[in-house]
């Protein structure tokens, strides 16, 4: 056997890597001579003789978790979560989840009419008695996947957020929810309710296609049977619907009547493809810059008035742009990280 | 809560974290926090080093999770992450060769005057070696990790990894044959 050749089997041995043949090979090679076993005894000396540094102490992993939860609960929960009993009577300041300015769900004073009722004083103190929240949130260009404590499974799609108890309460599983995202409820016998800025969605085990943003909330069921009704306290009317049937909430006003879609049509994002039908420029430019996380300004507000229906599939931005572009007769622009629209 | 067996092995707990699990992503962290503070704390040779980067590294870990891609080994991917921060620390703090060996002295607590003397040669001559070649013989020699892992984690070949290896043997061998008597 040549030098390097043996050289290798040794490193190979004692770097626990040597194969059994390999280790029958060594064996041979040092039988055949004393000098062979003397050069495997100073190898095999040199690699017993270098052992690792250690640290003096390593920091107890307790310590660690601690800072890593605390950092996982900044993040997530806001720093004073407090449930005041919810009673009309009450004088004084009334906290609920309210949606502010940025659209994002906080736990705040809600001194301004704006209340969201969901249905009971018992609801509230069910979502946050004693459980920690735990939120989930994607930002622009993200997809994230949550598992509920039920079983039951959420996909975000871009800009979305959802809060939700860490165990869910025995009567109700409860959760808040904005922006875009795919459910995929568990059955059991307790109702599952998703809470959005204006509206509320109760099912008891289903697949749908839940959009809420700007006080629009629009629901397409998969399948099974939902019920969607408006926030507005005075609310009496929801709407039951079925796999293929779409409605939506705008504002405060009661659920419009169920609409036959294909609900596959709908769920095309999760599966990155976009479809559009009959949907305003302007909102459509706002899905693509979630997805895609580049800015699309149109030069004149207008021009998001007009509709266009279409399916693309993970094409580059500038090619779904230029296919709209053409079909609507504009122009864009490209600058940067910014595209430009324009008549 | 869910009521189902506790997951356990690797990848189970990826799958879990992925899906926003907080005591899928405890168990990982109780898995690997101390190999991994290990890790980092032998890069570094800084106590508060260690600790800041092993936090950020799980930290890390919990903000990406759902661009883990769970059948890629997790393991692989904590090292190849850890060795990145200790490796861009390093290039913040400008190391001078003396202070750095001043800090060997303690890492070798407990053996004799000899012993211990060889021991700081020896993270001498490691030192003296290029990046690539000692990070592969730490992986092997202290972390434990098979040839296979140490080519996910650092993303070579298996190949790659057996020439650094020897190479780095050569050198060792080539420092200490006199010094280490063998027996």
């Amino acid at each position: 056997m040549q030098e390097a050749q043996y050289e290798s089997l040794i490193n190979r041995f004692l770097a626990g890597e040597a194969t059994e043949r390999e280790s029958q090979e060594l064996k041979a090679w040092l039988q055949a001579s004393p000098e062979h076993e003397q050069v495997f005894a100073e190898a095999e000396a040199l690699w017993q003789n270098t052992t690792a540094p250690e640290p003096a102490y390593v920091p107890a992993f307790e310590d660690f978790w601690q800072k890593i939860e605390a950092r996982l609960d900044e993040e997530e929960a806001p720093a004073h979560a407090r449930v005041i009993r919810l009673n009309r009577q009450t004088a004084g300041q009334i906290k609920a989840w309210v949606f502010d300015d940025k659209r994002k769900l906080r736990w705040m004073a809600a001194a301004a009419v704006l209340l969201i009722m969901i249905g009971s004083a018992a609801l509230y103190e069910n979502l946050v008695n004693g459980n920690a929240l735990q939120t989930c949130s994607t930002q622009n260009a993200q997809r994230l996947r949550v598992l509920l404590p039920d079983g039951s499974q959420v996909e975000l799609n871009a800009v979305s957020e959802i809060k939700f108890s860490k165990s869910f309460a025995d009567s109700i599983r409860l959760v808040m929810f904005s922006g875009h995202g795919y459910f995929e409820v568990t059955p059991d016998r307790r109702p599952f309710i998703v809470q959005t800025e204006n509206a509320q969605v109760r099912v008891l085990g289903t697949k749908f296609d839940l959009k809420s943003r700007r006080r629009k909330t629009q629901l397409v069921v998969e399948e099974g049977v939902v019920a969607l009704r408006s926030a507005a306290a005075a609310a009496e009317s929801s709407v039951i619907l079925r796999g293929n049937e779409m409605s939506l909430c705008l504002d405060y006003l009661p659920p419009q009547n169920p609409e036959r879609v294909n609900a596959a049509h709908w769920l095309g994002w999760l599966r990155n493809k976009f479809v559009f039908e009959k949907m305003p420029l302007q909102e459509a430019v706002e899905e693509l810059q979630r997805f895609y996380d580049f800015e699309i300004r149109l030069a004149d507000p207008e021009l998001g008035k007009l509709t266009i229906t279409g399916e693309f599939e993970q094409e580059p931005l500038e090619e779904i742009l230029s296919v709209i572009c053409r079909a609507l007769n504009l122009k864009y622009r490209h600058d940067g990280r910014m595209y430009f629209i324009s008549g | 809560m869910q009521e189902s067996a506790s997951p356990s092995n690797d990848d189970e707990l990826t799958r879990a974290i992925k899906l926003s699990d907080r005591t899928a992503f405890k168990q990982l962290c109780e898995r690997y926090y101390d190999p991994l503070y290990r890790f980092l704390w032998r890069k570094t040779r800084n106590d508060e080093a260690a600790q800041d980067l092993v936090q950020e590294l799980f930290m890390n870990l919990w903000k990406m999770r759902a661009r883990l891609d769970e059948n890629l080994s997790i393991k692989a991917y904590l090292y190849r992450a850890a060795n990145n921060l200790a490796i861009n620390h390093l290039r913040k703090k400008v190391l001078k060769q003396a202070h750095f060996v001043d800090n060997l002295a303690d890492a070798h607590g407990g053996h004799s005057d000899e012993e211990r003397e060889l021991q700081e040669c020896f993270d001498e001559a490691l030192q003296d070696l290029p990046e690539p070649q000692r990070t592969v013989f730490m992986l092997n020699r202290f972390e434990g990790l098979k040839y296979a892992e140490i080519a996910e984690t650092l993303q070579i070949s298996i190949k790659t990894v057996e020439s650094r290896m020897s190479k780095t043997l050569k050198h060792l061998r080539q420092k200490f044959g006199s010094l280490i008597r063998a027996s």
